[in-house]
């Protein structure tokens, strides 16, 4: 049985012997284990807190943190779906838990980035592209300040990245219609 | 007046001599492969020496009997031939009153041109014949790799890349988790799509009862309707064997514990098991016979979260119920629990599912009744009618509500077939026929409603010299219940060239469509602050597609199938915003994918090594948004090398595919999948080793698998992790 094996091997032709060559070029690939553990996740994180009285509970529908890359920001969903925002919670996920007097938040992110505007939003209504409310923003204390930049580099995870949600002197809000220009 | 008389004594006399003087035959045909019944196998008895007018014939039954009563005595030339098998020949020798007994086996012919086919035309034809790309996969694929779940038996297609449950023919189907399908899955052509998200469920096709696989790529709705966008898998079932026998399988096996500690959650690796028993027999009625199978498989789930637990129970009739017409009938009834998981929680939990999916299951049962009638009226004409139910239902416990229960769907489809293959002349076959489908749905997700269809379709294949011509269309209509009606024409044209000595050349130009399912139209659901509402103004997609190709024998005992393709879709279904700030499914996207596709396979001329090897290139765009189409990997290698020798039988399989370039970037860029951008190039190879003992007097074989050997970690799909190394033992025993 060994000499037909054997004669077989023999016949192929060079074609044959470039295609088995080829196939075992491409098994060796294998061995590389392909995706790993990222070893430290970049990100940051840090605590949300309410300093004062919240709105009316029918104004008060979704509360997501917002990271934007640019600023001034256009539209949280469609700069959340295009990639030039990040949001916590994810979008299918639960709203942050409100009336409380503080809410933990952390991004995980896939690489090195920069993030110019941070914000605290409250969806007011029931159009998820525009009922959309800054109720704070990084760099914000009691409604005066001016946006802080975040920059997380490769391996590493900044803590401390605190909000005060002030909801009777609201910061400005960038994105346009708010609740109070509503009422 | 007196020699009158004596000549006609004398005649008497003669007749009754001759009418004495007679014998009969009785005989089976089988294939030399299996044994198993030849149906339809042509059977002529010619008199040695040749006299005019004296030939007889007959068709083999569908159990592979025949017999020939009150034949002269004499010699005779035995001739059975069948498409697809060495024709036999034979000379016999009748003696008065002489009774025979003929048990004749024919030899499959050995390459894929000379294999028979039944779905691209629903009639059976020679592969070289079609006008279309089709692999077939045969039941000694299927048992020789330990598949558990048939999408995993199209791992190694040609052209097709399955992207966890979702199959795709060139680049067809991308991924929708669960909602419609663009390849339109059959059992003996007989659709066998849910009724309510429009999905194949792959589970309840029964794996050790099929006979082979017969994939079609490229657009078939001309003969097949709705859903055959990107190409068509029938799926055929074995036919009346006329034989005893019981067939009872076990395997069992684990999953290793992943190489990185970060990926570990379990304590013990994780296990999977199964068991089948089969059986097959006569039942004592006409010569029908009776084939049940019953199967238990348990996965724990490399992945936490993601086991199930799955029972199946097939039956299957066949035989005749008069001359030359036969029944068949089958159903299945398939139940299942299974764990819910989406995504990982991000590429350092890579095998853990994001904490509000954990503790989720679905409950599922899939039931399907159908059956196949056939009537040769004349040795011109065939009639068909094929008719099935399909009852689906499923429930979960996402909804958290007070009894546990979720969301839940159920629908009923009814599906009714009537077909006439007519022979005009030698050269000129057509085929046509008339469809009616009901569909029943009723769901908290997708609301209740529906629909009923109706299609006719005319098919003509025609022979010029070596050139064969198909030209053909269908038409269907669709009425929802309050909402638009939907009309679809689908034509087809087809051209093979015989060039002789086992090579020929094919062109083709055809067209698909895809209705959208009941789940798409009228999702109505609330989930995390998005709002996804129905759209009864969706529209069906569209496919156009063209084929040039080629097969011919290759110098090393092979046989090569080349093809170039381009197929463009129109109204692609993706769920979208509405301007009002909601969800809904729209038709969104124009796209068009190229490439070609290089299919070997050889025996290296020998009777115990088969060699596989096929690549696939597309270049898969997205017209509307100028990318590349999602979940389209452009580059598939597949390679496979089988040895069978005495008891020994060992097998590698090794398939590359390049990393998709293109995905859900907002399920990404919203942080619902964490890490979603990880993903790299496939490169996974299969071993399998065993023997099989029944050449020894013992008819058990075992078998040992070990699948991912060389545990290389990588996603078929964002944040889900594909099967890691795992080892199984399989042990079979027929008797």
């Amino acid at each position: 049985m060994e000499y037909k094996v054997l004669k077989v091997l023999l016949r192929t032709t060079i074609h044959s012997r470039l295609f088995l060559l080829m196939t075992f070029s491409l098994f060796l690939f294998g061995c590389n284990h392909g995706l790993a553990p990222i070893t430290v996740q970049p990100g940051f994180g840090g605590t949300v807190r309410f300093v004062s009285a919240w709105p009316p509970a029918d104004s008060v529908l979704n509360l997501r943190v917002v990271a934007f890359r640019d600023y001034p920001p256009q539209n949280i969903i469609t700069e959340v779906t295009s990639g030039s925002a990040l949001v916590y919670p994810p979008i299918a996920a639960s709203s942050l838990p409100t009336f409380v007097d503080s809410v933990t938040y952390s991004f995980t992110l896939d690489s090195a980035s920069t993030f110019k505007y941070l914000a605290v939003v409250m969806q007011y209504g029931s159009n998820i592209l525009q009922d959309w409310e800054v109720v704070g923003a990084y760099g914000y204390s009691h409604g005066a300040g001016t946006p802080k930049q975040v920059i997380v580099s490769q391996n590493n995870f900044l803590n401390g990245i605190d909000f005060d949600v002030d909801f009777k002197n609201l910061p400005p809000n960038p994105l346009g219609a708010s609740v109070s220009d509503r009422r | 007046m007196i020699s009158k008389i004596c000549l006609l004594i004398l005649s008497a006399l003669l007749f009754q001599i001759a009418a004495e003087a007679q014998a009969r035959i009785d005989g089976v045909v089988r294939s030399a492969e299996d044994s198993s019944a030849i149906a339809g196998a042509g059977v002529v008895l010619e008199p040695r020496p040749a006299i005019k007018a004296a030939k007889l014939g007959t068709i083999a039954s569908s159990n592979g009997s025949f017999s020939f009563e009150m034949i002269p005595v004499g010699k005779y030339r035995v001739i059975v031939s069948m498409i697809g098998f060495t024709r036999y020949t034979s000379t016999i020798s009748l003696t008065d009153h002489g009774r025979l007994t003929l048990n004749i086996y024919l030899h499959p012919l050995p390459f894929q041109t000379q294999q028979v086919v039944v779905t691209a035309s629903k009639r059976r034809q020679l592969l070289a014949d079609v006008p279309a790309s089709i692999s077939i996969i045969s039941a000694k694929s299927i048992e020789r790799r330990n598949i558990i779940s048939f999408e995993d038996a199209l791992r190694y297609v040609p052209g097709v890349n399955v992207i966890q449950d979702q199959v795709n023919i060139r680049g067809s189907s991308g991924y929708a988790r669960g909602v419609g399908s663009r390849v339109l899955l059959l059992i003996n052509g007989i659709p066998l799509l849910a009724g309510d998200t429009g999905e194949a469920v792959w589970e309840s096709i029964p794996l050790s009862d099929i006979e082979r696989v017969e994939v079609v790529k490229g657009a078939g709705s001309a003969l097949y309707g709705s859903s055959a966008l990107g190409g068509v898998i029938d799926v055929i079932t074995k036919d009346n064997m006329d034989v005893t026998s019981t067939d009872a399988k076990v395997y069992g096996g684990f999953y290793e514990q992943p190489g990185y500690a970060q990926w570990r959650w379990s304590s013990h690796p994780r296990y999977f098991q199964g068991i089948s028993l089969s059986h097959v027999q006569p039942i004592g009625i006409g010569n029908f016979d009776l084939a049940t199978s019953l199967s238990y498989k348990r996965d724990d789930g490399y992945i936490q979260n993601d086991y199930f637990r799955r029972y199946n129970m097939f039956a299957e009739s066949s035989g005749s119920v008069g001359p030359n017409q036969t029944l068949k009938g089958f159903g299945d009834f398939f139940y299942q629990h299974s764990g819910n998981f989406l995504y990982w929680q991000d590429i350092n939990h890579a095998l853990q599912p994001a904490s509000n999916t954990l503790g989720q299951w679905v409950n599922s049962t899939r039931a399907y009744i159908a059956g196949v009638y056939s009537n040769i009226v004349n040795d011109r004409f065939l009639l068909a009618v094929r008719g099935s139910y399909y009852f689906n239902h499923w429930f979960d416990n996402f909804g958290q509500t007070p009894t546990g229960i979720g969301d839940s769907s159920s629908s009923n489809l009814g599906y009714l077939e009537l077909q006439g293959t007519w022979t005009y002349d030698p050269n000129t076959i057509i085929t046509f026929g008339g469809v009616e489908e009901l569909d029943f749905m009723n769901s908290n997700l997708f609301t209740s409603k529906q629909s009923n269809s109706t299609a006719f379709y005319l098919q003509i294949e025609r022979k010029f010299g070596n050139l064969r011509t198909t030209l053909g269309a269908r038409y269907d209509y669709e009425r929802i219940q309050r909402a638009t009606d939907f009309l679809q024409l689908s034509p087809k044209l087809g051209l093979v060239y015989d060039l002789g000595g086992e090579a020929s050349l094919r062109a083709s130009i055809g067209s698909g469509f895809r209705a959208p399912s009941l789940a798409e139209t009228y999702t109505s659901t609330e989930t995390g602050g998005i709002s996804i509402i129905p759209n009864p103004n969706l529209l069906a997609e569209r496919s156009v597609a063209e084929e040039i190709g080629a097969r011919f024998p290759v110098s090393w005992y092979g046989i090569a199938d080349v093809s170039v393709f381009q197929n463009d879709y129109w109204n692609m279904i993706e769920p979208e915003f509405t301007t009002g700030g909601q969800v809904s499914f729209q038709n969104v996207t124009r796209a068009r994918i190229r490439g070609y596709e290089v299919d070997l396979s050889s025996d290296v001329g020998t009777d115990f090594l088969t060699l596989k090897a096929s690549y696939t290139y597309i270049y898969p765009l997205d017209l509307t948004n100028h990318e590349i189409l999602k979940y389209r990997s452009r580059k598939l290698f597949y390679a496979s090398a089988d040895f069978e020798r005495w008891i020994y039988r060992a097998s590698v399989d090794f398939r590359y595919i390049s990393a998709f370039e293109n995905y859900d970037r907002q399920l990404v860029n919203a942080g619902i999948v964490r890490n979603g951008n990880e993903r790299v190039p496939t490169y996974v190879t299969d071993v399998r080793a065993g023997v099989d003992l029944t050449a020894m007097g013992f008819p058990v074989s075992i078998e040992f698998v070990v699948n991912n050997a060389f545990e290389y970690y990588y996603v078929e799909m964002i944040g889900d992790m594909a099967p890691i190394r795992n080892y199984s033992v399989v042990l079979e025993t027929k008797f």
